[in-house]
């Protein structure tokens, strides 16, 4: 008998381990949203839209989490985290592409001088 | 067609629909992540970024994996959508790296250009002062071609003040030119950028900066006089044997402390009112 309510007492654990939602991953959608901001995705047409869609998820997943559906709460913040670091790459893309193109014109009317 | 033919193509033809009837619905977001992954692996991510584009083909088979086990089931969404995005995040910084790649490349043809250029004008440059040399020599009249020469070489090498001497010698010496218009306007062109020149080199020390360092550097120096004069009376107040000389350093000390303090303050005053008259400037 005892070892039965044991054995139940550890399921009972295992099974609420694996349906939480850990900290970190909320924390890591998080950082990853403020990185897009600093980095000026609201700037840039496609960032700021996978930026809003990650805030979006994140909140859907808080309020998912209140309720206690932790499992679908986990699989909304793998959405805003995918969300997120796709903002933060095209935040630094798009920059980088306005840089490259600059140089590029600058060196071709260079070219021509020589 | 006979009967029994067309009785078999009727049968097969409802046995096909059952089949596509039966057959899972691919989730749209399934169908996103397929055609995304397809995109990233026609792009520049296949050479540029293949890790990022294998970490997208892992989460593609995640996808289908669940899909195959369970087609209608949240996680198989949730595993597509995070697979679509992994394809774009791969052909995103795909795009990033090809844009650095194209912004140095451009930048060390920038420079190789800048330095042929002045290579080049340098040399144009020797060139006429050469000319101008021999002119002198024979006892000729400088030539206004060659200031005019000059002048345009050093306003490309950015020696703005000597162009602006060369171009003023062309006009001058040929007043009613046609090109003197043209000479002018470069030379109102260069005077601002030459006075900007001017502008951004490290002006010298001015009286009153002088001054306010002057009674700042004093003033701390007499304060630390008397405080350590300060510091010897205190140290001696009870040795009555060297009473007068106590009395002596103490009177130092109540000159010295804020003469010294009062100098130093009026040098910070000097030397910030200096500054917001400069700034204003």
């Amino acid at each position: 008998m005892k070892f039965l309510s044991c054995a139940l007492c550890s399921s009972l654990f295992l099974v609420a381990c694996a349906t939480t939602v850990p900290a970190e991953k909320i924390s890591a959608a998080d950082s990853s949203i403020r990185a897009a901001e600093e980095l000026g995705a609201p700037k840039v047409p496609e960032a700021a839209l996978h930026l809003q869609l990650a805030k979006e998820e994140i909140g859907l997943a808080q309020k998912l989490i209140k309720e206690g559906d932790h499992e679908r709460a986990a699989g909304i913040l793998m959405r805003a985290q995918a969300d997120a670091e796709l903002a933060v790459a095209e935040a630094r893309e798009a920059p980088m592409k306005v840089e490259a193109q600059n140089e590029i014109e600058k060196a071709r009317a260079l070219m021509q001088k020589r | 067609m006979n009967r029994s033919t067309g009785l078999f193509a009727g049968t097969l033809s409802i046995f096909g629909l059952a089949l596509v009837g039966c057959a899972p619905v691919i989730p749209h977001e399934l169908a996103d992540a397929r055609t995304a992954f397809q995109h990233a692996s026609a792009s520049r991510a296949s050479d540029l970024r293949p890790a990022d584009l294998h970490q997208a083909q892992v989460a593609l088979s995640q996808a289908e994996q669940s899909f195959a086990a369970d087609p209608k089931a949240d996680k198989t969404l949730d595993l597509s959508y995070v697979a679509q995005r992994k394809a774009q995040l791969a052909e995103a910084l795909a795009g990033l790296e090809l844009a650095n790649q194209q912004k140095n490349a451009a930048g060390a043809s920038i420079t190789s250009s800048e330095h042929a250029i002045q290579k080049r004008t340098e040399g144009e440059l020797s060139m006429t002062r050469e000319q101008l040399a021999e002119a002198a020599r024979n006892g000729q009249a400088q030539s206004a071609e060659l200031d005019y020469n000059v002048g345009r070489c050093l306003e490309r090498l950015g020696r703005e003040a000597e162009a602006i001497a060369a171009y003023r010698r062309y006009v001058e010496a040929r007043p009613h030119d046609p090109r003197n218009d043209e000479v002018r306007r470069r030379i109102l062109e260069l005077e601002p950028r030459q006075a900007r020149g001017e502008a951004t080199a490290p002006a010298p020390r001015s009286r009153h900066t002088r001054l306010s360092l002057g009674l700042g550097v004093g003033g701390i120096g007499l304060a630390l006089v008397g405080a350590a004069t300060g510091a010897v009376v205190l140290a001696r107040r009870a040795d009555e044997a060297r009473y007068d000389e106590n009395r002596r350093l103490a009177i130092s000390t109540d000159v010295l402390l804020p003469v010294g303090a009062t100098m130093a303050a009026v040098g910070l005053v000097l030397y910030l009112t200096g500054r917001s008259r400069q700034a204003a400037r």
